[in-house]
C-alpha cells in the first residue's frame, strides 16, 4: 500500500478492454518465448527444438504463399513487380499489424481482379481501415472490396454503410470508395493507438522475426548437409536414418550374441571340444539379423535375387486396370450427356421465358379490356394496371388519383339517386272535360259515365275511288287485280321456261321438287 | 465517492489532439481547483519535529519499514489529470489526488483499522477526518474539509470543455 489515491473522475473501460490487454500480454510472452527460444535463452534445449520446428513450419507456410502470390503476379504479366510488391506487404504489415499471412492472398485476389498493382495497394490499405473499423475480418473485407470492383455490391450491406440495396447497386466502384473512406478512414490509426493494437503490432513483428529464424534454420540444414541441395539433403537424411537403423539393428542383436555367449551353457560347452554351440548360436543370431535387416529395409520395387518385386503387375491387376480406366471414361461420357441434355433443357426453359415476356398476355387483355365499353372507373382501373405493368411510377399515382376521384364521384352519384323521392303520375289532378255543352247535349251533365258520341271523320278515300257508297260500311273489301309481266310474259310462264332451259342444258331439274320430290336428277 | 464520467478519458484524448488550446485552458480550471485541497492536504502532514522520532530518517536504518521525511511526503502529495491504468475491474480515474510516498501514506492512515492506541499512532498530532475507506490524516482529511466542491468544479469543466468542442465542430 505504497500510494494512496483519491479518483475524482472515474471511467469503467469495462473488463472486456483489460482482458484484451491481458490476451494481448500473454500473446506477447508466448512470442517472446519463442523468439528466446530461438536464441535459446533460458529454455531447455526440446522447448528450442520445438520452436525450431514451429519456426521452421512458418516460413514453409510463408515461402509457399510469396510463391503462390510471385506465380500470379507473373501469369498477369506483372512479374517484374514481384520484388516492389513483397517490399509493400512487408511494410504494410509492420506498419498494420496484419500479418503478411493474410496480406499476401488479399494481394492475390486484388490482382487477379483489378489486374493493376496500384490500385491493388490501395484497396489493400483501405480494406485495412474497413476491417479495424467494421468488426468483419479483413480476408471478408477483401472478397467484398473485389467483388464490388467487378460490380457486385451485395456483400457491402453489413458494413452499415446507410445505403440501401437499390442504392449500392446503382453505385460505381469510386462512389463505394469514397463511402467507404467517409465512413472508416483513419480506423486503423485509432486501433493502433489502443494497448490491443499496440501489442498486436509487436507480436506480428515478432511473427516475422520467428518467420525469418525459421527461414534460417531451414537453409542452413541444407547448405551445411547438402551444400544447398535440398533435393541431396533429402536424399541423405534417408541415406542416415537407414544407416542409423542398420547401426541399432547390429547394437541390438551384438547384444544378444553376448548374452548367449556369456550364458551357463556356452561356458560348459567351451569345456567340451565336441561340442559346437557357440557356433550354432551365432549362426542362428546372424540369420534372425539378416532377416531382420531384410523386412526393415525391404525393397518395395526392384529384384530380391533373380524374383522381381514390384515391377510387373498380374494379369488380374492389369484386368482391374483397364476395367476402372473404362468406368471412368464411361462415368465421363454419361456426365457429359448429362451436361448436354441439362443445357438444352435450360436452352429451351430460356426461349420459353424469352417468348413468354414478348407475349405478356396480362398486357393483352388489359388493350383488349380498353377497347370495350367499360364504366370510367373500370377504364381507370385498367389503365392503372397497365401502367403499374410498365412501371411507369408518375403515370400510376395520377391513375390512382383519378380512380380514387371516381370512386368517389360514383358513391356519391349512388347515395343522391337512392335519396330521390318516387317520380308522381303526371295526370294525377287530371279531369276529364265537359264534353256536353260543346256537342249540344246539355242533358248530359251530370252524367260522369256518358261517353260522348263521336262520328268518323269523312277521309275522303271513297270519294277518290269512286266509292261513295262506302261510307258507314266497314266490312266492305274492294276487289284489285294486278298483272306483272316479265319480258312480256307471265312471271309464272317466264319461271318455268327458265327452269326448262335450264335442264336442257345439264343443270339440275328442278322440276316438281315442290310436289313432294325430293332430290335432284340431273338430265 | 468518486463520480464516473463517461467518455471522459476521450475527451481529454480529443482535446489534446484537436484542440490544444482548450485543453489547456480545461486543465489549468481543473488544476486551479485540486490546487488548493493538494495545499491543504500538504500542511496537514507533521514536521519532522512533530512526526514520533523513531519514524522520522536517520542514519541507523531499521529494517525496512519506511522513513518518514516531511519535505519528501509533501512532495508525494499531488495531482493527476492523466488517466490511470485500469484497475481488474476496467476502472481507471481520469482525475485524481494521490499521496505517493509510503511514509505519507502511513502517516495518512496508521491507526484508521486498529484504533490510536499502543506506542506509535499516539504519537502522530493531526486527527482523522472522511469515512471507511476514506479517512485519513493529510490528503483525506483536506478532501473531507472541501466537501465536494473541488469535484464538482472539475465535473463542471470537463462538461463546459465537452460543450465547447462539440460545438466547434
Amino acid at each position: 500500500m505504497a500510494e494512496l489515491r483519491i479518483p475524482i473522475i472515474v471511467e469503467n473501460k469495462g473488463k472486456k478492454a483489460l482482458g484484451d490487454v491481458d490476451k494481448g500480454v500473454k500473446g506477447l510472452s508466448k512470442s517472446f518465448k519463442k523468439l528466446a527460444g530461438a536464441a535459446g535463452i533460458g529454455l531447455s534445449t526440446a522447448a528450442v527444438i520445438k520452436f525450431g520446428k514451429a519456426a521452421a513450419k512458418a516460413f514453409i507456410a510463408d515461402e509457399k504463399a510469396a510463391s503462390r502470390l510471385a506465380m500470379s503476379v507473373k501469369n498477369l504479366g506483372l512479374g517484374f513487380e514481384t520484388p516492389r510488391i513483397e517490399r509493400y506487404i512487408s511494410e504494410l504489415s509492420a506498419m498494420s499489424g496484419i500479418t503478411d499471412d493474410q496480406l499476401r492472398p488479399a494481394m492475390q485476389r486484388l490482382l487477379q481482379t483489378t489486374g493493376s498493382v496500384t490500385k491493388s495497394q490501395e484497396l489493400l490499405n483501405q480494406a485495412i481501415d474497413i476491417s479495424r473499423g467494421s468488426g468483419v475480418d479483413y480476408e471478408t473485407v477483401v472478397n467484398d472490396l473485389s467483388s464490388a470492383y467487378v460490380g457486385n455490391t451485395k456483400g457491402l450491406k453489413k458494413y452499415g454503410l446507410g445505403l440501401s440495396q437499390a442504392e449500392l447497386k446503382t453505385m460505381s466502384f469510386a462512389d463505394v470508395q469514397s463511402k467507404f473512406a467517409a465512413t472508416f478512414k483513419g480506423s486503423n490509426a485509432a486501433y493502433l493507438d489502443t494497448y490491443a493494437g499496440k501489442f498486436e503490432l509487436i507480436n506480428t513483428a515478432v511473427g516475422e522475426a520467428s518467420e525469418k529464424i525459421g527461414g534460417a534454420l531451414v537453409e542452413s540444414l541444407v547448405s551445411a548437409f547438402a551444400a544447398g541441395d535440398p533435393e541431396e539433403f533429402v536424399a541423405k537424411i534417408e541415406g542416415l536414418a537407414t544407416k542409423l537403423a542398420d547401426m541399432v539393428a547390429t547394437a541390438v542383436f551384438g547384444f544378444k550374441k553376448l548374452y548367449y555367449l556369456t550364458s551357463d551353457a556356452a561356458i560348459l560347452a567351451s569345456l567340451n571340444p565336441f561340442d559346437d554351440y557357440e557356433n550354432q548360436v551365432m549362426r542362428i543370431i546372424d540369420s534372425q539379423e539378416k532377416a531382420f535387416k531384410a523386412s526393415f529395409n525391404r525393397i518395395k520395387m526392384g529384384y530380391l535375387g533373380s524374383m522381381p518385386i514390384g515391377i510387373y503387375s498380374g494379369a488380374g491387376d492389369d484386368a482391374a486396370r483397364k476395367k476402372a480406366e473404362a468406368d471412368a471414361a464411361r462415368r465421363q461420357k454419361e456426365l457429359a450427356a448429362t451436361q448436354t441434355k441439362s443445357l438444352a433443357e435450360q436452352k429451351k426453359k430460356l426461349a420459353l421465358d424469352r417468348a413468354s415476356k414478348t407475349l405478356n398476355l396480362e398486357a393483352i387483355g388489359i388493350e383488349a379490356a380498353l377497347k370495350g365499353k367499360i364504366s370510367e372507373t373500370d377504364r381507370i382501373s385498367l389503365l392503372l394496371q397497365k401502367a403499374i405493368l410498365e412501371g411507369n411510377a408518375t403515370l400510376a399515382t395520377q391513375l390512382s388519383d383519378q380512380l380514387e376521384a371516381a370512386t368517389k364521384r360514383n358513391a356519391a352519384l349512388t347515395a343522391a339517386l337512392l335519396a330521390t323521392p318516387e317520380a308522381p303520375n303526371p295526370y294525377r289532378n287530371w279531369m276529364p272535360p265537359n264534353m256536353g255543352s260543346a256537342l249540344g247535349l246539355e242533358d248530359l251533365r251530370g252524367r260522369s259515365n256518358a261517353v260522348p258520341n263521336f262520328n268518323v271523320p269523312d277521309m275522303g278515300v271513297g270519294g277518290s275511288l269512286g266509292l261513295e257508297d262506302l261510307r258507314g260500311r266497314s266490312a266492305a273489301v274492294p276487289q284489285i287485280n294486278i298483272v306483272v309481266e316479265l319480258d312480256g310474259q307471265t312471271v309464272g310462264g317466264a319461271i318455268r321456261e327458265g327452269q326448262i332451259n335450264d335442264s336442257l342444258s345439264g343443270s339440275f331439274n328442278q322440276v316438281n321438287r315442290g310436289q313432294g320430290f325430293k332430290g335432284a336428277v340431273a338430265l | 465517492m468518486p463520480t464516473e464520467l463517461k467518455g471522459a478519458n476521450e475527451l481529454r484524448k480529443a482535446l489534446k489532439k484537436f484542440s490544444p488550446d482548450l485543453d489547456k485552458a480545461t486543465r489549468d480550471e481543473m488544476v486551479g481547483f485540486l490546487k488548493p485541497i493538494v495545499k491543504l492536504a500538504r500542511g496537514f502532514l507533521p514536521s519532522n519535529s512533530d512526526a514520533p522520532s523513531g519514524f522520522v530518517k536517520h542514519e541507523v536504518k531499521t529494517a525496512k519499514f519506511p522513513m518518514y521525511d516531511a519535505s519528501e511526503a509533501r512532495r508525494g502529495i499531488g495531482y493527476k489529470l492523466t488517466p490511470t491504468k485500469p484497475n481488474r475491474q476496467g476502472w481507471s480515474s481520469t482525475v485524481s489526488i494521490h499521496n505517493k510516498t509510503a511514509a505519507g501514506a502511513i502517516v495518512e492512515t496508521a491507526g484508521r483499522k486498529s484504533g490510536i492506541s499502543g506506542n506509535f499512532t499516539p504519537r502522530f498530532s493531526g486527527q482523522f477526518a472522511g469515512r471507511g475507506k476514506m479517512q485519513g490524516r493529510a490528503m483525506f482529511k483536506a478532501y473531507d474539509q472541501d466537501q465536494g466542491k473541488a469535484k464538482a468544479a472539475v465535473i463542471k469543466a470537463l462538461e463546459k470543455a465537452a460543450a465547447k468542442f462539440n460545438g466547434s465542430k
